[in-house]
């Protein structure tokens, strides 16, 4: 494997891991709320998060540069402030990547938690644990393999988005271009030797990660 | 004390509740849908009132007009349902500990073993609850809300899903902690047994409303509505047309139009000739007489005959139902095996009953002049 491709894997995998972080911790927060709680809006945030999952990635990267563009809603009081915009960089393919991945972990997760019974939590209240401790030591605990394979669906999810990232972060050589970046790049330049090569390690590692994260949603296997 | 003074509505039910409970075992009594367990929900803090007020031992739980709520885990209150909802990630030992909070480790084990010893839990300590019987279960939900020292136990039928020997056991053992411990319990049960088994006092709901509340011998001998009557067994409840009253003998005469008898019963104050008055009498004070034994003189003024037209067999005694008139039968009597075979009776045989004169209750609800 040559020097780019070497690159590519890495900030593959620093982007994945990064964007599975913030998943993973917002996520279940999100999905604990909208399993737990009733409020107003609850049905337009579910659609709100959801949206990624169906749309088009380009779409969700038409979004994200009308927020966090140079010139938009949020970006440009950043530039502001800052001098610097997210735009072109790493973080662009991190936030990427956490968009379209947070979905999957949401709704793995929303379902495990409500799967909890009721009644458990009930008796962690009477027994004088407020909702942060039985989070902890009861939900926690019995929602863990939905929130791991949720967590690894992300992460898979995250390693192979692509147009997102490509409208936010670019085509950057040895700055932002990711593995499925720069197979597109190969493919279209007709290097196939390289392509092929990062092909085949793709649906490798993505195989094995959907394998465990079948393993990991039927009950009592770990 | 408990005081609970409460209005809940939930669509097509309302709970409407004023009661204040003793210190000791308060049995919730009452068919299902009558709203014990929203009851104790709104005890523990599960579910929030609609309006008024849940004060245990002079500590403000819920007030609505002060916008008092107190939380769930600072209620200190044991709850434990009828499943055992133990936690399944945790051993025995682990689900016993867990509401054990700001005590060393030390102190912590030796409360968890003294609760485990005290529940006959030893040698379970380490086993996850998926291992353990269903009776062991519900001790573990018990002792885990126990070791807690709550200020109030709320029990919510918790040995229904039981067999009977494991159930009548709990029940015993229940009993034990209270006398050992003290702690205030309200029980919710709908089974006639197990609220005599258990209760220092009894309130029967019904419909979101209290029916009646009393010590058991209130409940069972002097019900005050029909109702009460009919959930604790009393077969046997007629409206009769007061055709005489003797308010110094203490004693007076109704007609009992749809059964077409008369009887003569206690005398009640402010009873006038021509009312109708409703009384029963519960099945197993009604005997069946022996021909060749003297009748006792109160038993003389309401002697019926007529035939039996079954026998039911119940377990420990016998159900016989007697008819004097053409209505499908009269008289629902209960007597136990032994007196049942010394009677040597048979389906539609002709026999004499009878039933004293004290075993007679006037239910107060439901007395109106036609």
């Amino acid at each position: 494997m040559d020097g780019s491709v070497l690159f590519s894997l890495r900030l593959s995998l620093q982007v994945a891991t990064a964007a599975t972080v913030l998943v993973v911790l917002i996520g279940t927060w999100m999905a604990y709320v909208l399993a737990r709680k009733n409020f107003r809006g609850k049905e337009p945030l579910d659609i709100l998060l959801t949206l990624p999952l169906v749309l088009p990635p380009t779409v969700t990267g038409y979004y994200l540069i009308l927020f966090m563009g140079r010139n938009g809603m949020v970006g440009k009081y950043l530039f502001y402030w800052t001098g610097w915009s997210i735009m072109f960089t790493w973080y662009a393919a991190v936030l990427a990547s956490f968009i379209v991945a947070l979905p999957l972990m949401i709704k793995t997760t929303r379902a495990a938690i409500e799967s909890v019974d009721k009644n458990l939590i009930k008796v962690s209240y009477t027994l004088g644990h407020g909702e942060f401790k039985t989070f902890f030591k009861v939900i926690l605990p019995l929602s863990k393999k939905g929130m791991i394979a949720g967590a690894v669906l992300s992460f898979a999810r995250a390693m192979g988005e692509f147009g997102a990232t490509l409208m936010v972060a670019g085509n950057i050589p040895g700055k932002t271009a990711t593995m499925p970046i720069a197979i597109y790049t190969s493919a279209s330049s007709g290097d196939w030797a390289k392509a092929n090569g990062m092909v085949v390690f793709f649906t490798l590692v993505s195989a094995t990660f959907l394998y465990i994260a079948n393993r990991l949603s039927k009950r009592g296997v770990w | 004390m408990i005081e609970i003074h409460v209005e809940k509505n939930l669509g097509n039910f309302s709970l409407n509740l004023s009661l204040n409970l003793q210190e000791g075992m308060s049995v919730l009594f009452g068919p299902s849908g009558a709203g014990k367990t929203l009851t104790l929900q709104t005890i523990a803090g599960l579910v929030e009132p609609d309006s008024g007020t849940v004060r245990v031992n002079g500590v403000v739980y819920f007030d609505k007009k002060r916008g008092v709520n107190l939380p769930i885990h600072r209620r200190r209150v044991g709850y434990v349902f009828q499943e055992p909802s133990l936690f399944p990630h945790m051993t025995v030992f682990e689900n016993i500990a867990y509401g054990i909070s700001g005590l060393s480790s030390e102190e912590r084990t030796r409360r968890v073993n003294h609760m485990i010893g005290k529940m006959r839990l030893s040698g379970l300590e380490k086993n996850l609850p998926h291992q353990i019987s269903g009776g062991q279960k519900q001790r573990v939900a018990l002792a885990r809300a126990l070791v807690t020292s709550p200020l109030l136990l709320l029990l919510d039928e918790p040995f229904a899903s039981l067999d009977n020997p494991v159930r009548e056991e709990l029940r015993f053992d229940l009993l034990r902690i209270r006398e050992e411990d003290h702690v205030p319990v309200v029980f919710v049960t709908h089974d006639v047994e197990e609220a005599f088994v258990l209760s220092d006092e009894i309130v029967v709901l019904n419909d979101g409303k209290v029916e009646q509340i009393g010590s058991k011998e209130e409940i069972f001998y002097r019900p005050q509505t029909q109702k009460v009557a009919k959930f604790f067994g009393v077969k046997n409840i007629f409206h009769g047309k007061v055709t005489d009253i003797r308010p110094g003998e203490g004693e007076m005469t109704v007609w009992v139009e749809e059964q077409s008898f008369q009887s003569s019963i206690p005398y009640r104050e402010g009873v006038v000739v021509g009312e109708w008055v409703p009384f029963c009498i519960r099945p197993e004070e009604i005997m069946v007489l022996k021909e060749d034994r003297p009748i006792k003189k109160n038993l003389r003024a309401n002697i019926f005959t007529g035939k039996i037209v079954r026998i039911i067999e119940k377990g420990a005694e016998h159900t016989l139902f007697f008819r004097q008139s053409q209505d499908d039968y009269d008289f629902e009597i209960s007597m136990p095996n032994l007196a049942y075979r010394s009677l040597r009776i048979k389906e539609g045989q002709l026999v004499r009953v009878a039933f004293k004169w004290e075993s007679i209750w006037l239910i107060p609800e439901g007395t109106c002049v036609v």
